[in-house]
């Protein structure tokens, strides 16, 4: 194989996938298209275990647009994970509404692959296309069900404010190209070491953080979120709530990180800030909520906040951390949306806390689980969530950020209650006669098999981990 | 001759009006049209920086924001127009169920 | 004033006139027609930057496809609905204060940029180095805008398709 194309090689197993697809597509059986989710699936695999074979290598192609580093692979490896616990979950949930359709399949390969390269990308300019390549697949996948007005409403909502976000990001994108004279992150590197704080610059940089403040949505702008988490089709939500964000964070760190070290005491003022609000926000307003869904969706955007506190807190460990703390998310999240879905009774989903009330008694083993994803979203040791927030605190506390981590262990604290309060209503709570659903297909139990996994061991044995994730920064570091 | 910080001025304004319709305005094709102006605005900014510059790939870069545009017009008006199809059927009145 | 500066100067208005009346025109028809004329107008102005290639393209590609696309919108919308879509304002003092501030901090930084003084000569033929550009160094973002169609080829045809 051409050695050029090395640093595409996930890129192109995802690519190569969605057009298989495509084709298989075509082709009977027309009315059942469970097998294309498994091509999708080991398409997605494949892709996982490619990157992990090129640990290590670092590589640059199409002059320098699209880079292979250890930061990319990683970021590959979350990626490729919440798009095959997606999957897994995706099957069986759509055959039960009447939405299997291999459009789905295609479009959560093509926002995969757009996710994917995000994370390789070193030019504003593909970074740019790679985002639209995603959002507008993650649009249609929002609105999936078309017979639902909840559905088509959070697809509108996704669209008209990704859409606004991208006008943000592309004026962002012309004022730093205004500024340096080049797109691509290395030249505005250089540009920018050259000494003077254009303010050119700096308005470029506050409008792409606009940009990518809506995609990882951190306040202000995370006004979709509730809506879109709740309309959307639970699998779909799970993929933007991990996916999206994963490859948000992926292009904001490598923004932030190697192309504008120099104005770092500028956009970490602005960070902490945008942090603290952002787990203020989102804590302080899941707890007014009582459908689960857009329970998870504020507590999403609190998740945000304690990863931007990496962000801010800066170096190996810090940015590291927001890697390590970008998987275990990944777990817990896909996990918790995995057993809403499963939950579900026909057409009804079971959002409602009043639905959960004696799950323990109807399904002891769902409940159990949805409890152990639920410790590790509050950060109970010995789960992932434990060994995330740690590191994460304990990084912003090492940079001498003593208030944000103080902050940040008080937000920790009011987010206990709304998470174990479902777990309260689970176990504590009478059944009041509700039917019980159907069983979990084969594969949604292996999803939530593998997302328990991840949170036990990321929780058990964090250090390997986090080590791997600090060496994927150092690229960004040097 | 004009110079160009006249026409990044003028796309300046330009952006800002765009981002105003998307905040004042209710209906979504309105919204959709403002974030078409803010677009126009970047590209029009970035055209005029290419000409400082005296370099090709400012307008290679417009000229990728427009055919992102055209992408987004395509999804983002079917997915209007399912909204309105699903409102007539379901003859819900108010502008929109959820909270905006 | 110069043939050009008077160019501009015209343009400009027509461009700001056309952008505003698209966001406070009440009928939504209204809007689109001034929204072809705030693209045309910028197809005038990437004229006056020596952007014929660019100009072409917006004309063709903005004001002809988008507009046609948008306006087909509104059409079966109206229809569908079975009255005339009337717009309505919210928060206009919320959105009319977050916008003055971001015209105000645009306007401040863009004006004092430093830009260098005197242009390099643009290339003799831009047009041609821009498909020169397109095909060697943006050869994989110009890929790309081909997945990306693809991407809102299926999005838009799911969604336009009849339910089965």
């Amino acid at each position: 194989m051409d050695a050029a194309l090395i640093p595409l090689l996930p890129l192109l197993v995802v690519g190569g996938t969605a057009l298989l697809v495509i084709v298989l597509d075509l082709l009977p059986p027309r009315d059942r298209k469970g097998h294309l989710g498994v091509v999708a699936l080991a398409g997605v695999v494949m892709a996982l275990l490619v990157s992990l074979g090129l640990w290590g290598r670092e590589g640059r192609a199409f002059r320098g647009m699209v880079v292979l580093d250890n930061f990319a692979l990683f970021l590959d490896v979350v990626i490729c994970y919440a798009a095959a616990l997606v999957l897994l979950l995706s099957t069986d949930y759509l055959r039960r509404n009447d939405g299997e359709r291999g459009e789905y399949y295609i479009l959560v390969l093509l926002s995969t692959l757009g996710m994917v390269l995000m994370a390789a990308a070193a030019d504003l300019i593909v970074i740019f296309l790679a985002l639209e390549l995603m959002s507008l697949s993650l649009y249609v996948l929002a609105g999936f069900f078309r017979g639902r007005l909840a559905a088509a409403e959070a697809s509108m909502k996704y669209f008209l404010l990704g859409a606004f976000a991208t006008g943000f990001f592309i004026y962002g994108i012309a004022l730093i190209y205004g500024a340096t004279g080049s797109t691509a992150l290395d030249r505005i590197a250089a540009a920018t070491r050259a000494g003077t704080r254009d303010p050119l610059l700096l308005v470029g940089l506050g409008l792409l953080l606009v940009g990518f403040g809506f995609k990882i949505s951190s306040v202000p702008f995370h006004m979709w979120v509730p809506d879109v988490y709740e309309g959307a089709p639970t699998s779909v939500t799970a993929f933007i709530a991990t996916g999206s964000k994963a490859a948000g964070f992926a292009a904001l760190l490598r923004v932030l990180l190697s192309t504008f070290k120099v104005s770092q005491p500028d956009w970490t003022v602005l960070l902490w800030v945008v942090a603290v609000l952002t787990m203020t926000v989102g804590n302080v307003v899941a707890i007014a909520q009582s459908n689960l869904k857009r329970m998870l969706a504020y507590s999403s955007v609190a998740h945000v906040g304690y990863m931007l506190i990496g962000v801010v807190a800066g170096g190996a460990l810090g940015a590291g951390s927001v890697l390590f703390y970008l998987l275990v998310y990944t777990f817990t999240t896909a996990g918790a949306f995995g057993v809403i879905l499963l939950l579900e009774r026909g057409r009804r989903e079971a959002v409602d806390l009043d639905d959960y009330a004696g799950l323990a008694g109807r399904h002891p083993v769902l409940a159990l689980t949805l409890a152990l994803f639920l410790l590790s979203l509050i950060g109970m040791p010995p789960t992932a969530g434990f060994a995330g927030k740690f590191y994460l605190f304990g990084a912003a506390v090492r940079s001498g950020y003593i208030w944000l981590a103080v902050i940040a262990v008080l937000n920790s604290a009011v987010a206990a209650y709304y998470y174990l309060r479902v777990v309260v209503y689970m176990y504590m709570r009478d059944t009041e006669g509700l039917p019980t659903g159907p069983a979990p297909s084969f594969a949604g139990r292996l999803a939530l098999a593998i997302a328990l996994w991840g949170i036990f061991q990321l929780g058990l044995l964090p250090a390997p981990v986090l080590d791997l994730a600090q060496a994927a920064v150092a690229p960004l570091l040097r | 001759m004009v110079p160009e910080s006249y026409y990044t001025a003028l796309s300046a304004i330009l952006f800002t009006i765009g981002v105003v319709g998307v905040l004042v305005r209710r209906n979504p094709l309105v919204i959709f049209m403002s974030i078409e102006l803010m677009l126009n605005a970047a590209n029009l900014a970035l055209v005029a920086f290419g000409h400082r510059f005296g370099a090709a790939d400012a307008q290679v870069l417009a000229f990728f924001v427009m055919t992102v545009a055209a992408a987004e017009v395509a999804v983002g008006l079917a997915i209007i127009v399912t909204i309105f199809r699903l409102r007539r059927r379901l003859s819900v009145d108010e502008l929109s169920i959820m909270r905006w | 004033m110069s043939l050009e500066a008077a160019a501009f100067w015209g343009l400009a208005l027509v461009l700001l006139a056309s952008g505003l009346a698209v966001v406070l025109s009440k009928n939504l028809f209204h809007s689109v027609l001034y929204l072809a004329l705030a693209l045309v107008a910028t197809a005038g102005l990437f004229l006056l930057l020596q952007a014929e290639f660019l100009a072409a393209v917006q004309i063709l590609l903005y004001a002809g496809g988008v507009i046609t696309i948008v306006v087909f919108a509104i059409v079966v919308t109206e229809r569908l609905v079975g009255e005339r879509l009337v717009q309505t304002n919210r928060g206009i003092v919320n959105g009319g204060l977050v916008s003055l501030a971001v015209l105000i901090a645009i306007i401040i930084f863009v004006t004092r940029a430093t830009l260098p003084q005197t242009p390099p000569p643009p290339p003799a033929d831009l047009t041609q180095a821009i498909g020169r550009d397109l095909l060697t160094r943006f050869v994989l973002p110009f890929e790309l805008l081909a997945v990306l169609f693809l991407a809102a080829l299926l999005g838009a045809l799911f969604f336009a398709r009849k339910e089965e």
